[in-house]
């Protein structure tokens, strides 16, 4: 016989051995504490079933997770971006590259079309302004802004116009108008001249004003004097009549 | 509505011009308010409000005729002018008497 035949023949009784013992140890346990054979059984039994639930689950799980995946995969990315633009996206969103091109595209676009309304509504308002003024004048003025305050203050064309040009203005009549000299720049002042008399009325040269009929019928109902009422008009007032 | 005289001659007397116009004013309306302190004048003008305020009544109720609403816009035009000459003189009267 050969020596493998030999080691298999062997092996073989040493496996039977080892489960007829196992048996016979089975059958006296059996015996011996049934209740707690009972309980165990039990026990895995609940296990098993425990363990196929958890399987079940998981294997749900991975199915839903796997259809929408193939749902996310399957729509197109341009789609889910379209209506978007960079303001309206989460921070979350996740974005390609090429979106990310389009959308930044897009917002240029748009700043440079307001930065276009800006300027031609500033222009406009400029005009408007302007036509108003002298044309050499408004030219300067202009020419003046346009060098040195040609400046944006806000999103307002109009208002941001009208502040431009009129401290454009201001600077162009100020350069316009002649400073003031001090006559008395460098000399000492002198004493004036001719106090009094040049300049003093010496007698009262406004003409008296006439009554008409109905005034004059008035002054002689209520009975005053007609001198009295002549020098009231001459602007005299009697001393009588002054206040001390 | 009496006039203080000293005080319409200190008005003259401040200013000329003013008080020329205010003279001829007071001449043109002192006629009215002597109308309505004389008893004939205060009758007409009792008359006139008796008059406006039943042609009033009427066309409040919506019963008057065509010729008294006529009746009625004539009464209130005299009266209307009426007033307000009282009105202007007791203003130039009010003015005067005012003067410091």
């Amino acid at each position: 016989m050969p020596e493998e035949a030999v080691q298999g023949s062997l092996e073989e009784a040493v496996v039977a051995t080892e489960a007829t013992e196992a048996e016979e140890s089975a059958t006296e346990t059996e015996k011996e504490v049934p209740e707690e054979k009972k309980e165990e059984q039990k026990e895995r039994s609940r296990f098993g079933r425990r363990l196929s639930k958890m399987e079940q689950t998981l294997s749900d799980f991975i199915e839903r997770t796997g259809q929408v995946l193939e749902n996310f995969q399957r729509q197109p990315m341009e789609e889910k971006v379209t209506k978007q633009t960079l303001n309206e996206l989460q921070d979350d969103d996740i974005v390609t590259v090429r979106d990310l091109k389009r959308l930044w595209s897009e917002e240029q676009n748009k700043t440079m079309t307001a930065q276009k309304e800006y300027e031609s509504g500033y222009v406009r308002h400029l005009k408007t302004i302007g036509g108003d003024e002298d044309p050499d004048l408004n030219e300067e003025i202009v020419k003046e802004m346009m060098t040195n305050f040609n400046i944006r203050h806000s999103n307002d064309p109009q208002a941001d116009a009208e502040r431009n040009y009129y401290r454009a203005a201001r600077v162009v009549l100020k350069k316009a108008t002649p400073d003031k000299k001090n006559p008395l720049k460098g000399e000492k002042p002198k004493g004036a001249t001719g106090v009094g008399g040049d300049t003093a009325l010496k007698d009262r040269d406004l003409p008296i004003p006439e009554l008409d009929e109905y005034a004059k019928e008035f002054v002689q109902k209520v009975g005053m004097k007609e001198d009295s009422i002549k020098k009231a008009l001459k602007g005299e007032t009697p001393l009588s009549l002054r206040k001390i | 509505m009496e006039i203080d005289q000293i005080k319409l001659q200190q008005y003259i007397s401040k200013n000329p011009k003013q008080g020329a116009r205010v003279l001829s004013q007071l001449g043109k309306n002192h006629q009215f308010v002597n109308a309505i302190s004389d008893p004939v004048g205060q009758d007409i003008m009792r008359d006139a409000i008796n008059q406006m305020e039943g042609l009033l009544e009427k066309i409040v109720n919506e019963e008057s005729t065509d010729a008294e609403r006529a009746e009625y816009r004539a009464y209130r035009r005299i009266l209307d002018r009426w007033t307000e000459r009282i009105n202007r003189y007791k203003t130039m009267v009010d003015e005067v008497n005012s003067t410091t």
